[in-house]
This record gives C-alpha cells, structure tokens and sequence, in this order.
C-alpha cells in the first residue's frame, strides 16, 4: 500500500483528535491545530503539485501531483467549519476532520485497491455524525461491497495493484471486440468494478439524502463539507482507476459511469425541488457538479493529462464553499441556516456579501466572464468528443453519453431556476431582518478569495490555461 | 472614405463598447447628480448611432451588394485556447475561442436599429411625459436613478455584442450577461408582481440559453470531428459561425466519418436548439410570458425588450442553425410550420381581444414573430429572407405601437389623429413584408411558403388578417374615438363564426391561385 507522508500527518492528528481526553478537547490549542495543518497541508500539496523536485522526493507520481492540492484546497476552502464546530465540540469536528483529510490525502496518492478503499471508508467515518447516521446500515454495508469489489477484482488478476491489474488484463483479457468482454473472468471482473464503483459512488447521494430527510438535520456548512468531501474522494478514487486504465472494459465502465451520473442528476433534481430549503438547494447543487464529473470522467477514461478535472473539482468545492461562507456568516454564529428566506435582502444591506454569494452562484451555472463559463464549456467539448470506434474504423459518438449530457442539461436548468430564486431572494426581496453579521474571518476570506480567482479567470481565461499547462 | 473602410473592424468594437464606456462615464459622474447622469447617457447614446451609422457607412463600402453576405469586417481577438487529450485515439482536440465582433449583412439591421431604439427611449426616460408612462408601470413616482440608466446602457452593449458576435461563444455569453441585467431591471424597478415576474422571466430565457449552449458547443465538436478524416487529424474545436454554418454543411458531405457523425449527432443537437428558439421568442404555447414580462417591465426597458430581444432568436437562427440544418429542417418543415402557424393564431387572438395598449403591442409582437418564424422555418432563401424582415419589421413597429399607446393616453384629442397616423406606419410590416423578398425571377416568399406548406401558409393568412383587423380598429380609435367595444373586448362567439368563412374564402381566393401561379 502507497501512503506519503502527507497522508499520515492528518491522519494522526485526527485520530489523536478523536481519542484524547474531553476536556482537552475543548481547548483552543485544537483550533489553531487544526488550521495550522489546513494549510500546511493546502500549501504542502500545492507545493508538490507544482515543483518537480519536491514531488520526486515525496515518491509522487503525476497523478498525486494533480489531485493532492485538490485535497489541501478542500482543506483550506472548508476548514472553516471544523473551526465553528458543532454540538458535539470544535475537537470532535477536528477529529473528523483529520479523517476526512487524511482519507483525501490517501486517496489521492494510493495506487492500489485497499489504499482506496480505506481511504473512502476513511472519508466515509468521518463524513458521518454518529448520532444520526448510526442507524444508516446501508452506509456501512458499502465498505462490504467495496471490499468484495476488490476481492473480485484480485481474484481474476491477481494482484489489487492497478498498474499490475492493467498489464494482467492488457495481456490477457483483452478480446478483439472492446465492446463485448467474453469469458467468465472478465464477467466476474466488470461485475467486481461495478460493484466497487456503486459502493464509492452511493454514499454522496445517502450523505445528501439523509441530511435532508431529518428535518432539523446537520447545520448547512456541515452537511456542505461532508457531502463535497465524499465526493470529492470517490471521483479522486474513480479517477485514480481510470487514468491507470482498464484494458478490454472501457464499455461497460462509460456505461456505469454514465449511469452513477443520472442517479446523481436525479437526486440534485429531487433536492432541488423544494426551493425554500437553502441546505438542500446547496446540496443538489453539490449533486449536480458531482453528475457532471461523473460524465467528465467518462471523457477522460483514456486520457493521460486529465488536467481540467482537478481543475473542476477545485472550481466547485471554492464556489460551494464560498456560498456556505457567505450565507452562515449572514446568519451568525448561534443559529443554523436552512431556509432561503432567511437570507432576504442582503443584497440591499449587505450588497459586498450579497456579490460574494451570486458570483460564485454565478460561475456555478458556467455564467459568462467567470471562471465556471470556460470549465463548463471545456466539459461539453470533452464529453461530446467521446466517441467509440464503429465498423470499418469510423467514429461513431456515444449514443449514451449524449443523452446522459442532454439529461444532464436538464439538471442544469433545473439549478438554473433555483440559482434564479436564490438571486431574487437576496436581491429583489425586501429585507425582513435587521444586520446580524457574525465575525468569520476565514470564511470571508475564503470568499473573497474566491470570488476575485473566479472573476479573474473569467475575464483572464490564459490564466486557466497556464495552470493547466503548468 | 479609404480611412473609413480600413477602420471598419475598429469601428465596430466602438460601437459595441461605445453604452459600456458611456456606462462607466455615467457611474463616474453621476453620484448624486441624476440630472448630470442623464445628460451623460443621452449623449453616449447619441454617439452610439453616430457611430453605427459609420459602421453601416463603411460596410456599404465594402459590401458588393446589400445582401452579400460574404462581405464583411471583423475584429477577432484570441480568448482562449486550450488543448487536451481526446478519448479515442490519444490524439489532442484543441478548443479555441475568440473574442470576436463584425458586420455583414445579416446584423447590419440590428446593430443600426438598436442604438436608435435605445437612443429613442433614453430620451424618452429623460423626459418629463415619461415619468408619467414609467409611473403607470412601475408604480413608482420621481426620476430616472443613475443605477437606472447605468444598467440600461449595459443592456444596450449587451444587445450590441449579441448582434455583432461573430462566434458562438461571445454570442452565448452576451446574451447571457444581457439576459441577467433585463431580469435585474425588472426585478428593481418594474410594476406590480415585478419579483415573481423576473423569476419567471429569468427561468425560462435562462433555460433557453442554456440549450442554445449546449447544441452550439455540440455543433462545434462535430465540426471538428467531421473534417478530421479530411485533415488527417482532428482540426482545433473553433466557434466561429463561418465554420458552424458554412463549413459544418459542407464538410459532412465530402466525408464517409463526418456524415455518419453528423447524421447521429443532428437530431438531438436540433431538438435542443428548436427548443431554446421556441422559449426564446417565444412560441406557443409559451407565448403568455412575453405578455406578463412586458406588463411589468418600465415603459423604456419594454421598448428594448419588445423590440430588439425577440430578434436574438431569430438571429440565432438564422446564423447559426438554419444554415446547418438543412436536412431537419426540411425533414420537419411541415411540422414546424404547422407550430409556428397555430402559434401566429394565437397570437393574433391575444392582438384581438387586447384592452391595453401594451398588451396590444405585445399581441402584435408575438404575432408578427411567428409569421416571420413561419418563414425561418420553411427554410427556403425566400422564406429566410421575409423571415428575417418580418422579424426586424415586427421589432420597430411594436415598440412604435408600445411608445403610441403609452403617450395616445397622455395626449389631448387634437393629437389623436397624428398618433392615428402614425400608427398606420405600424401597419406597413404586416403588409409590406409578406411580399418582400422575392427576386425579379424568383417566387415571393408567400408562393414559396404555399407550395411548401399549403395548409399551414392558409392558416397563418388567417392570423395575418386577424392581426391587420385588430390593428385597424385600434387605428380606428386612436382617430375617431370610438368605443372601447371596438378598440378590443373579448372576441365573441358571432366573430368567430365571421372569421371562419372569412378565413376558408381566404384560402380559396387567395391560396388556389397562388398555388396554380406557382406551377412549372
């Protein structure tokens, strides 16, 4: 099993966290930990991203290198809410969040099947409020499924290292015809990759799903944090696996991929029905981005210099965290945000805050003159140029991929309207409340950061270009 | 006139800059001072006609003749290109997009008639008679707010930058930003049930964009992906509507792969783009919109919304898509002229029983758009022609219309019969226009549009009569006073039965000639 030394910093601290005495917790010193580990993490893995030596004596291959300062930027875009806490205690939120970070970290550089799937359950324990989700079985039986996935998968090629698993099945198991895998092996293999795939993939819709079913469930930041951070990990472990490659099976992992992709359209459009529930507008939103992932990464299955995802990945965990900020930050410290009303007009009192929340909102749709424009556009191109080769070596595009891109749109609009209702709420509405701005400074900044990065890579798209490039 | 042609290309990015410069003169000098805020707009308005009376100066210039298409000025400007590995082959698709303004022929009318529009209700804004129309609709008292007019010349840039796009992507993401800013301003400051209204408004032109998107981003790729066997490798994904429109028709039939991958990816990319046109414009039976958005909207941003947004749609069309889809248009024809027919009926029914004036101009809009869809659709040169002019023609005359209603109200009796006459003026679209655009030797678009689509052409001449009787009675009260009874009311059931014959003597007087004259 491949772990750096960038995975067991935060999974110390974050065990650490969850097993040290109660009154110890409570202290501050936890805090400044923690943020203090936020971004020497984000830093760390910017830094190993971008310089060659560093990543040469950290053993990174190019892939880490892309998706570890996706990790630390999920640190720093949400650590804000490990900083406010719960009821539980700021320590308890700290320990979780070492786990989620440490789970990130491992999936972003693990090379084979348990490192991934420990770093999912990793993400998974601590994307989990034991007091609520104690009962969620399903949750827990997907670990099973991931490890019977894994099992399936070693038991055909022998080994759950993916480059050796890539080799065994280039060498052995590819048939002449990509589309159809013949032979009992392959069947057990694509039966073990899906499963493997559905245990990493369902928990983000029963993260989302069982927050919203409770009424009164997790406060928004939180249900925000861990919703992206599952996210994040499974597409960070479906994109480890995809860009190792999987010889013979391209088929029928599109397929699947394209299929996740609809569940989780299908939920954002669920989510996003009632519009006057802020923490399920967010959470479809979340949904949303995570479909259209989903449907990238079917673009991207043969790719070697799959650099935009990240790139999309980071995009939509800042805007995401950004909105949380800004609107928690409107409410204050004391109460939870769940309803859109509650933010009526801050455009009129808070016109600052009211733009820090509508233009991320805005790059979230892929609006013009920022940043979420050109990555939208780059993920239509890519997914349409998805294409397998038909009869007499022409190209024929996925017939399935469309469509899932033409559903996928749907869901779009349907973010569209709810975007358009947040923006009327909070622009045209007239105030109901009087100033209640509360004093997060991290979270400001992250929005400020953000809004000024989106708007700059808007108008500035070379700016995108060289960070591909780079 | 040598150094004005050369500085054409320049002279177009003025202009469509020109309401944005005048927007940041207007927030500089206008803080706390509306009446300096409002002189700075009216002059920066009159500059933008000036300059797009040079524009369509220089273009003469270069233009052969005025329908030449292939004669024009652009100025490109690299925005963004980016290249990454595709999932067939390994081999890299790169995307590349640029910034891009120009004129020719085909938005050489919008980009000359919006900044009279503009200009005309920014003076009206700026007047003291406005205050009164604007109240009515806003239902607010006191002048125009720098933020007001701040915004209204941002629209005015965004329209600009739609028309004289010359790639698909500055077309999507002006409309996009023109899209935001007309729901903004009629969020803030439009009448009654503005909020709800802006939502409404904001959804479904949102959602129209966002299908246009996504069949123009599909369009490209499959222009790329079809001259790859052509290049020998996969060509860079370029916007432009020269590759769109003229290269995308032609390539997919010079090549096995790009006509297989056109005839798979063209249905469903049509379908998309039909329905963004359809909410855009819209068509039945998302017509009641239009009505409900320009009910709310103040007097000076209805002006622009009647008469220069419906056009985007049909511009689009006409740029991007018809060219492209010459084989679904002619396979669904007679469906879509059967759409845009009933459509035209529909309308003309709303323009029947219209009491208000604005909602009369808004019938009128709605229905002249869809006899000009009528045209767009058949897809014939006749019918793109006369579309394209009906939809320009049915712009002005119902935003004169929208202005006519709005002060015939303020105006004592001794003004009615100017404003009668002037109304009539409204009139020559609707009887000009069907004629219009047929050769010395070709066929006029209505011989066209009757041997193509018999029954549907039958139909619309119907709403075309419907739609001229409605007009004339409104003319007929602007200038005799008569009552309200024949200015509108509710169309009766003995009217309907009095249109009915009209509408089947109509088809056999009009249509059987026409269709006998149209034999070989």
């Amino acid at each position: 099993m491949t772990v750096c030394l960038l995975t067991w910093l935060p999974l110390a601290v974050g065990l650490a966290g969850l097993l040290w005495p109660r009154h110890w917790q409570q202290s501050t010193v936890w805090t400044v930990a923690w943020c203090g580990l936020c971004f020497v993490a984000a830093l760390t893995g910017v830094l190993a991203g971008f310089v060659e030596s560093t990543s040469i004596a950290l053993g990174l291959d190019d892939f880490a290198r892309r998706a570890l300062p996706v990790a630390g930027l999920w640190a720093a875009a949400f650590g804000w809410v490990m900083l406010r806490g719960d009821d539980e205690g700021r320590s308890a939120a700290v320990g979780r969040g070492g786990a989620i970070l440490g789970g990130l970290t491992l999936a972003a550089t693990s090379t084979d099947l348990i490192g991934l799937s420990f770093a999912l359950e990793m993400v998974r324990i601590g994307t989990t409020v034991s007091r609520r989700e104690e009962r969620g079985m399903l949750d827990r039986l997907l670990f099973l499924g991931l490890c019977v996935g894994a099992a399936g998968c070693q038991g055909v090629t022998g080994s759950l290292d993916l480059a050796t698993m890539r080799d065994v099945l280039a060498g052995v198991y590819t048939p002449a015809e990509p589309l159809v895998p013949v032979g009992r092996p392959a069947l057990v293999l694509v039966g073990s990759v899906a499963l493997w795939m559905i245990a990493a993939v369902t928990p983000i819709g029963i993260r989302a799903v069982s927050a919203v079913l409770d009424e009164r469930g997790e406060p928004l930041e939180q249900q925000l944090a861990a919703l992206t951070a599952r996210q994040l990990v499974a597409l960070l472990a479906l994109s480890r696996w995809m860009a190792v490659g999987l010889p013979g099976l391209e088929a029928a992992v599109t397929t699947l991929l394209v299929m996740l992709s609809l569940i989780a359209g299908g939920c954002a459009v669920w989510l996003m029905d009632d519009r006057q529930r802020l923490d399920r507008l967010l959470s479809g939103f979340a949904l949303w981005q995570c479909a259209g992932h989903l449907l990238w990464l079917t673009a991207a299955i043969k790719a070697t210099d799959a650099m935009w995802l990240p790139v999309g990945w980071s995009h939509d965990l800042l805007v995401l965290a950004a909105m949380a900020a800004i609107a928690v930050s409107w409410v204050g410290r004391s109460s939870s945000l769940a309803y859109l009303d509650e933010l009526r007009g801050l455009g009129a009192l808070r016109p600052v805050s009211a733009a820090l929340l509508l233009i991320p909102l805005v790059s979230l749709l892929g609006g013009p003159l920022v940043a979420g424009g050109w990555l939208r556009l780059t993920m239509m191109s890519q997914i349409f140029s998805l294409h397998v080769p038909g009869p007499d070596d022409l190209l024929f595009p996925r017939l399935d991929v469309r469509y899932a891109l033409l559903l996928w749109s749907v869901v779009w609009i349907v973010s569209a309207r709810a975007a358009v209702e947040i923006g009327r709420v909070v622009l045209l509405e007239t105030p109901l409340r009087i100033d209640a701005w509360s004093r997060g400074w991290w979270a400001m900044v992250v929005a400020v950061l953000t809004a000024t990065a989106v708007i700059a890579a808007g108008c500035c798209p070379y700016l995108l270009t060289l960070l591909i490039e780079r | 006139m040598n150094a004005l042609r050369e500085a054409g290309p320049r002279l177009v990015v003025l202009l469509v800059c020109s309401p944005l410069i005048g927007a940041a003169i207007v927030a500089a000098l206008g803080r706390g001072r509306p009446e300096t805020a409002r002189q700075a707009a009216l002059a920066n308005s009159l500059l933008t006609v000036l300059l797009s009376g040079l524009v369509a100066v220089a273009f003469a210039m270069v233009a052969e003749s005025p329908s030449d298409t292939s004669a024009a000025f652009s100025a490109l400007v690299p925005w963004f290109a980016v290249e990454h590995p595709t999932a067939g082959d390994g081999s890299r698709l790169a995307l590349v997009c640029v910034l891009s303004f120009g004129v020719d022929a085909l938005n050489l009318g919008p980009l000359t008639w919006v900044p009279w529009l503009a200009c005309g209700a920014l003076a009206l804004m700026s007047s003291q008679e406005a205050t009164g129309t604007r109240s009515r609709a806003s239902g607010t008292q006191g002048g125009v707010s720098t933020a007001e007019l701040i915004v209204w010349l941002l629209v005015e840039c965004g329209l600009l930058a739609v028309f004289a796009a010359q790639d698909a992507v500055t077309f999507v993401f002006a409309g996009m930003m023109t899209l935001g800013l007309i729901g903004l301003s009629l969020g803030w400051w439009g009448g009654g049930d503005r909020r709800a209204t802006a939502g409404r408004f904001l959804r479904g032109q949102f959602a129209a964009q966002l299908l246009w998107w996504l069949g123009l981003v599909g369009m490209a790729v499959a222009a790329a992906w079809s001259r790859q066997e052509l290049l020998a490798r996969i060509p860079p994904v370029d916007f432009r509507w020269i590759t769109l429109s003229r290269g995308l028709p032609q390539v997919v039939y010079q090549s096995m792969a790009g006509f297989q991958y056109w005839s798979a990816a063209s249905p469903l990319l049509f379908a998309v783009l039909l329905t963004g046109a359809a909410l855009r414009t819209p068509w039945a039976p998302f017509h009641h919109g239009m009505q409900t958005w320009l009910n709310a909207v103040p007097t000076t941003f209805a002006l622009l919304l009647i008469g220069a947004w419906p056009l985007v749609a049909g511009y689009g069309w006409l740029r991007f898509i018809a060219p492209a889809f010459g084989d679904d248009l002619a396979a669904l024809g007679g469906g879509l002229t059967w759409w845009t027919a009933l459509s035209a009926i529909l309308c003309s029914r709303l323009c029947w029983t219209a009491t208000e004036p604005r909602q009369f101009a808004t019938a009128w809009c709605l229905s002249l758009q869809s006899l000009g869809w009528l045209g767009l659709v058949d897809g014939s040169p006749a019918g793109l022609t006369a579309g394209w002019l009906m939809l320009q023609a049915a712009g002005w005359s119902a935003a004169g219309w929208l202005l006519l209603g709005e002060r015939a109200d303020d105006a004592g009796p001794q003004r009615r019969p100017r404003a009668a006459f002037a109304a009539m003026l409204c009139l020559l679209p609707l009887v000009a226009i069907p004629v219009v655009g047929g050769g010395p030797e070709s066929a006029s678009p209505v011989e066209v549009l009757l041997l193509h689509h018999l029954w549907p052409t039958g139909l619309a001449i119907v709403a075309w009569f419907v739609t001229g009787w409605a007009a004339m009675r409104r003319i007929a009260h602007l200038a005799f006073g008569t009552s309200a009874k024949g200015a509108g009311g509710d169309l009766t059931l003995r009217d309907g039965l009095w249109l009915l014959p009209l509408g089947v003597c109509l088809i056999v007087v009009v249509v059987h000639p026409a269709l006998w004259w149209g034999q070989p």
